[in-house]
């Protein structure tokens, strides 16, 4: 990744300048990117949402799947048809991040990986009568994936899955804060992610309440 | 399967194959004799409460360092390889990615260690791979790992049995191997996990005892005592919690993390040899 290539004299100017409470694009400390949302961009899907903050590009695609046994007409052994019970079995939303635009290596796998446990856990609250697959693609990187991530997802959950299921409630999304030094910054950008030391990302739904929260990075807080 | 007698002032040296030289503050829970009955299911909270950690080193052989720490039943293994070769990829040209060691975690569960899930299998999962990289991030603070450039510490943790708290019990016992391993440390790292059912309200300690049912929530808090700063923290929610529901679980988590912290700090002065232990920094 681009930032991997930063030496450290530009290292130490993003760290010297948000102690500061400076960045280098310009952004007050908590302030986010400007963020672009799309819907419904894919015929194939049952949703889908498309997300741009910054240059952090996230295309979400959402299906449902029909539940395979739920008309499947069995032959009993006295001669009579017996139709097989649709069980009310409740599946956990299933969660795919495709990191495969930046590359094959072992740091892509690494984001992809990480990001797929931290919207798992996301959506754990969050149960749906048919299998619910939602396939994320990152198509361009620039810091904040989990945040870009969990909007565009959230978006295309509200569009696919019906009105009783979510309680005319929003879905959670993420928001993740880095801490530089002795400052916080929220929506880092790539170059700042690789100077900060740990990060603290928080799961919140539309009431305040947390679903998600866990700390990142090779740094204690 | 073992049950728990109830936890005497003396220490009775039933257990043949451990070393029962006692310590002092730290009980070790006795193993059950055949034909005993098991002990009635409702011990009290406080019995729970004071459940102790075995901690035991120097396990595997082959190995620079290794720990195993047992904590009610949940049994862990940890062995540190390192430091060796690092692993080169073409971006790793920079001069500052070679000036620290590279921690790498690997973290599995063996196939017959889970209660609820059956035989796990032998690729590791995403529950798996989630833990490894929270191992990671937990233990890189407290490694010295600038002491060692160009080198890699591969840390490799097998969970034998996990009956609850079982990430918290990695982390102890990945930072007993990395003590054993004579790495350099700032601190120990200890974590503890609280966990609640859904439509309760108090916090409870989780102990490895196999109560943890699946539908609560969780939060998982590793801590560096003598630094006073969180190395890592998980929760996993089963229902939507207020902020300050998630503070207030940390807070409770932070005392059984000094305890552990302390037996652990114990445990490894004690291993000392005698003479050595007169000239240690306290």
């Amino acid at each position: 990744l681009l930032a991997q290539l930063l030496s450290e004299p530009e290292r130490q100017y993003i760290f010297d300048s948000v102690q500061d409470a400076v960045r280098i694009d310009g952004r007050q400390c908590l302030a986010y990117r400007q963020a672009a949302l799309r819907l419904d961009l894919l015929c194939y899907a049952t949703a889908s949402a498309q997300v741009s903050l910054g240059e952090t590009d996230v295309l979400v695609s959402v299906r449902e799947e029909d539940n395979p046994g739920a008309t499947a007409q069995q032959q009993g052994s006295t001669g009579s048809v017996a139709v097989q019970q649709q069980q009310a079995v409740s599946h956990p939303v299933s969660v795919w991040v495709d990191c495969s635009c930046l590359g094959s290596g072992p740091e892509q796998q690494q984001l992809a990986d990480e990001a797929q446990a931290h919207l798992s856990s996301l959506y754990r609250c969050l149960r749906t009568p048919t299998p619910v697959f939602v396939d994320i693609l990152l198509l361009g990187y620039d810091g904040n994936l989990l945040d870009a991530a969990s909007i565009a997802a959230s978006a295309a959950l509200m569009r696919a899955l019906p009105a009783s299921l979510l309680s005319a409630q929003a879905l959670p999304l993420f928001a993740t804060v880095h801490r530089i030094g002795s400052q916080q910054i929220v929506d880092a950008n790539q170059l700042e992610e690789s100077c900060s030391m740990a990060r603290v990302t928080v799961g919140v739904d539309s009431n305040g309440r947390l679903v998600a929260c866990q700390t990142c990075g090779e740094g204690s807080l | 399967r073992n049950s728990q007698l109830p936890i005497s002032d003396h220490v009775m040296p039933l257990d043949r194959y451990r070393n029962t030289a006692l310590v002092d503050g730290i009980d070790v829970r006795a193993l059950p004799l055949a034909g005993d009955s098991p002990a009635p299911a409702s011990q009290g909270k406080q019995q729970q409460q004071q459940q102790q950690h075995w901690f035991q080193r120097r396990l595997v052989q082959d190995t620079v360092g290794s720990g195993y720490v047992e904590f009610g039943d949940t049994k862990v293994l940890c062995s540190v390889h390192g430091p060796i070769e690092p692993k080169r990829s073409v971006l790793t040209d920079a001069g500052a990615e070679q000036s620290r060691a590279q921690l790498q975690v690997y973290y599995k569960l063996a196939p017959f260690a889970s209660h609820q899930a059956g035989r796990v299998s032998y690729l590791p999962d995403e529950t798996e791979r989630r833990a490894a990289s929270f191992l990671q991030d937990t233990l890189a603070p407290s490694l010295r790992l600038d002491r060692l450039p160009k080198s890699r510490i591969e840390l490799h943790c097998l969970v034998l049995e996990d009956a609850g708290c079982c990430l918290a019990t990695a982390v102890n016992c990945a930072c007993l191997a990395l003590v054993d391993a004579g790495l350099e440390m700032y601190d120990l790292v200890t974590a503890a996990t609280v966990c609640r059912p859904v439509g309760a309200t108090d916090w409870q300690l989780e102990v490895g005892d196999g109560s943890n049912s699946c539908g609560s929530s969780s939060v998982t808090l590793a801590y560096m005592r003598s630094l006073r700063q969180v190395a890592g923290m998980l929760v996993e929610a089963a229902e939507p919690l207020q902020p300050r529901v998630v503070s207030a679980a940390c807070r409770i988590c932070e005392d059984p993390c000094k305890m552990t912290h302390s037996s652990l700090r114990q445990f490894l002065l004690d291993c000392l040899p005698a003479d050595d232990r007169t000239a240690k920094i306290a």
